[in-house]
């Protein structure tokens, strides 16, 4: 098994040479065509809307035109997939999250090797997440949710695995029974959730953020690393005592074997674009935090948070078995 | 009603005007178009929006999306392909209407009808959103376990042949539906490892090949003579569906707009749930049950209204909860967010003139519509002139294109035509590709809101009857089921 896996790698990197020799040649006359960034997510999505924001950033630094694809589909499978086998000539790019690197690959079988088939180019955002609770419902307060779940088991919303990792977390140091119900989008999370479906949820702030407005949803506590901006007086649940972050990361990438001149273009045009003001503000209206990490340190991040969301993924049987 | 009148206000400057038929103008074309969704479409245009005032943006974004179930009809009439998801069940008695001569009517009728449901639920949003936004938030996945169990009941009425036939068919449809990711930890099911069916089978190949593919399969076995349509009035007026024709749509024409526009503000809910409810009513409630499925103008009347009244009833939640009920108000939300407003219950004192500026401009753009869609419908029935040697073979790159660029998915194209010949092999044998369509539709809710509610009770069945609403509908299902199994009694003579 080892031995093929071997064989395989090689000779996908004998591919990727083949592929990146002409591709040295095309470096000087980059872009010589409209550059496509494909997207995994639905039109409308979070990812979507900043794709969008940063693609239209981008064609003027390279003068080019840069058009967001939606290729959705295989459960977020299609998206990564279609990246790591299009051709690197720089004239491809693509979501790179965690669904890219650790849930799907976990979950599923597929064609691509999370670690090997992109050259990274870097982050541009971080979905914010935070707990809460119906306003008008017996839950006022963190340590309420704990205390109550150390009674019965409560349940709580959310519609991705990837948002989840905060309150197992919780679950864990406290030894309070929490269960996840998994709804199919953000907002249909968030409505069980006002309307007492569920005792709790946990999504990002743009689901939950008209909610809270309204005075339906009482947020009780930031699951990201710092508070939100909007709402300064609540705490993290880091600040509340508990170790228990949800990250949400993305960024884009290149299948792997781009030519490197090409590479620093790109790079150097998409760092340009997040010291843009009006690009973050854009991204920070939508709830979203602009945060740019460089290519080296957002797979150091990615890998990172592996660790803790494969064990997430074996006890709700999500993990995909093995062969 | 004074914020109402400010709101026209609002929309009547030049700007807006402008704006609003765009939008209804681009709905027209994409409902037109199979494939080439509102979805898609709204999200190219986004980017665009950024620089437009925030009303102006989102009066022409709605137009877009309430425009879409207009021109929808088209295509299902004249083609038997759907041009949007809302359509879909209007393939089966619009189109048989266009081989009776009738399509201008079918056309008229839909164009009448959706002009009824669109302006009824305009005036719902006017009146009814705060208490109706109320309900929204009582249904849990409980309550929806029982409604689509309701609704699945429907299959044993949508029939016209035996009941095990009917039977057969749902299951196939249940079957489809559970296609793709486990609804809860996301394990691939019955996708024999191919990628794209990760997702399930999507509803546009399904429908296009079902419908739009298996018909040219179809002409293609036919006997020149057989094929012959009879050709439509070509009067200026040909479009008017005749008077016993318009005796017979009033009352599906009225359902279909209550019922759509309650289905939309449903989350998960909307267009395409409501028009098939609506078939489902219609048919039930018909008194020529026999004539669904071979041209019943009931059966294009009622949904043609249902998915413009669902459409409209999907605004309410968007509007004062900031709670899409589907995809389309899902990217809607995300615009109105980026031009800086929430919507929600506070949107009514912050920023009234986008809410009353977008309520009067779905008004107007209703009539817009009208008016843009009847003289267009005597252009649209001369397609049905062209010869069939070359309508064929146009009808098949339609359903080709427009699935294609629906995903942009080539095994998408393969998965319709795969579903061409099986449709083509159902018909064949007389079975009822609606029920597969409905079924298909409904299984996936129906089970992932049985398995949510499960989790929830931690696996006490009892939750289906926890409230009254869930109870109500189980009362419901139950009810249709039984009168449904019921052995018929012997035809009363006539």
């Amino acid at each position: 098994m080892m031995h093929r896996r071997t064989v395989l790698r090689s000779g996908t990197a004998l591919a990727a040479m083949t592929v990146a020799a002409p591709a040295i040649a095309q470096s000087s006359k980059w872009p010589s065509r409209e550059i496509s960034l494909i997207n995994p997510n639905a039109p409308g999505a979070s990812t979507d809307l900043t794709a969008r924001i940063i693609a239209q950033a981008l064609e003027k630094r390279l003068n080019a035109t840069v058009i967001v694809k939606n290729v959705v589909g295989g459960a977020g499978a299609l998206g990564p997939t279609t990246l790591a086998q299009s051709t690197p000539d720089g004239h491809t790019i693509g979501l790179v999250a965690i669904s890219s690197h650790i849930a799907v690959p976990n979950m599923m079988n597929v064609s691509y090797e999370p670690w090997k088939a992109f050259d990274i180019i870097g982050q541009v955002a971080a979905l914010r997440y935070g707990v809460g609770a119906r306003a008008d419902g017996p839950i006022k307060s963190i340590d309420d949710l704990i205390a109550q779940g150390k009674q019965k088991q409560l349940t709580y919303s959310s519609n991705n695995v990837t948002n989840v990792v905060a309150m197992f977390q919780l679950a864990k140091l406290t030894g309070a029974k929490f269960r996840w119900v998994v709804f199919p989008g953000g907002v249909e999370s968030v409505t069980a959730a006002i309307g007492g479906h569920v005792d709790a949820v946990i999504q990002t702030v743009t689901e939950m953020r008209p909610q809270i407005e309204a005075g339906k949803l009482r947020f009780l506590a930031s699951a990201a690393e710092a508070r939100w901006p909007d709402y300064p007086d609540v705490k993290t649940l880091r600040e509340l005592g508990y170790n228990a972050v949800t990250n949400g990361p993305f960024g884009y990438a290149f299948p792997v074997g781009v030519d490197p001149a090409i590479k620093e273009r790109m790079d150097k045009a998409l760092a340009d674009v997040m010291k843009d003001e009006a690009v973050t503000s854009q991204i920070t209206k939508l709830g979203i935090q602009a945060i740019y990490r460089n290519g080296k340190d957002y797979a150091a991040l990615l890998k990172s948070l592996e660790t803790e969301l494969v064990p997430i993924l074996k006890e709700t049987g999500m993990a995909k078995k093995p062969a | 009603m004074e914020a109402l009148l400010d709101g026209f206000v609002v929309t009547l400057s030049l700007d807006n005007l402008f704006y609003c038929f765009v939008g209804v103008l681009l709905g027209t074309v994409v409902g037109i178009l199979p494939g080439l969704g509102p979805l898609t479409t709204i999200a190219i245009l986004l980017p665009i929006t950024f620089k437009m005032e925030v009303t102006s943006a989102i009066i022409m974004l709605s137009g877009i999306y309430y425009g879409v179930a207009y021109g929808g009809t088209v295509t299902s009439v004249l083609m038997r392909i759907p041009g949007e998801a809302s359509s879909v069940v209007t393939c089966l008695d619009g189109y048989e209407m266009a081989r009776k001569g009738r399509a201008g009517a079918a056309l008229g009728i839909a164009g009448f009808g959706s002009f009824f449901a669109g302006t009824v639920g305009v005036i719902g949003i006017t009146f009814l959103s705060p208490p109706l936004a109320k309900l929204v938030l009582a249904f849990g996945p409980a309550e929806y376990a029982m409604l689509m169990l309701a609704g699945l009941t429907m299959v044993t009425y949508m029939s016209s042949g035996s009941l095990p036939r009917a039977l057969l068919m749902a299951a196939f449809g249940l079957l489809l539906g559970t296609v793709g990711s486990d609804p809860l930890n996301m394990t691939p099911r019955l996708t024999f490892g191919i990628l794209a069916l990760g997702d399930g089978v999507n509803l546009v190949p399904l429908a296009i090949g079902l419908f739009g593919l298996s018909e040219v399969l179809f002409m293609a076995r036919q006997r020149p003579e057989d094929m012959k349509i009879l050709p439509p009035p070509s009067r200026l007026l040909g479009f008017l569906p005749s008077r016993e024709e318009a005796k017979r749509s009033v009352g599906p024409v009225a359902r279909g707009t209550v019922m759509g526009f309650l289905v939309g503000l449903l989350p998960g809910g909307g267009a395409v749930l409501a028009s098939f409810l609506s078939y489902g009513m219609e048919r039930k409630l018909s008194k020529n049950p026999e004539e669904f499925g071979k041209g019943a103008v009931e059966g294009v009347a009622g949904p043609e209204s249902a998915n413009n009244a669902g459409t409209a009833g999907a605004f309410v939640p968007l509007l004062c909860m900031g709670i899409p009920a589907n995809a389309i108000t899902a990217l809607l939300l995300g615009a109105f967010i980026i031009h800086g407003v929430v919507p929600g219950p506070t949107i009514l004192e912050r920023q009234p003139q986008v809410f009353w500026g977008v309520v009067a401009s779905m008004y107007i753009g209703n009539v817009m519509l009208l008016i843009l869609n009847l003289p267009l419908i005597g252009l649209f029935v001369r397609i049905l002139e062209i010869p069939r040697a070359y309508l064929t073979p146009m009808i098949l790159a339609v359903c080709l294109i427009g699935v294609y660029s629906s995903s942009g998915n080539p095994a998408d194209v393969l998965i319709a035509v795969v579903f061409g010949f099986v449709g083509y092999g159902l018909r064949r044998y007389g079975f009822d590709l609606g029920i597969v369509i409905l079924a298909y539709v409904l299984g996936p809710i129906f089970e992932r809101s049985v398995r949510q509610s499960l989790a929830i009770s931690d696996g006490d069945p009892s939750i289906f009857l926890h409230s009254y609403l869930s109870t109500g509908f189980a009362i419901v299902a139950a009810a249709l089921l039984i009168a449904g199994l019921w052995p018929k009694k012997k035809a009363r003579p006539a």
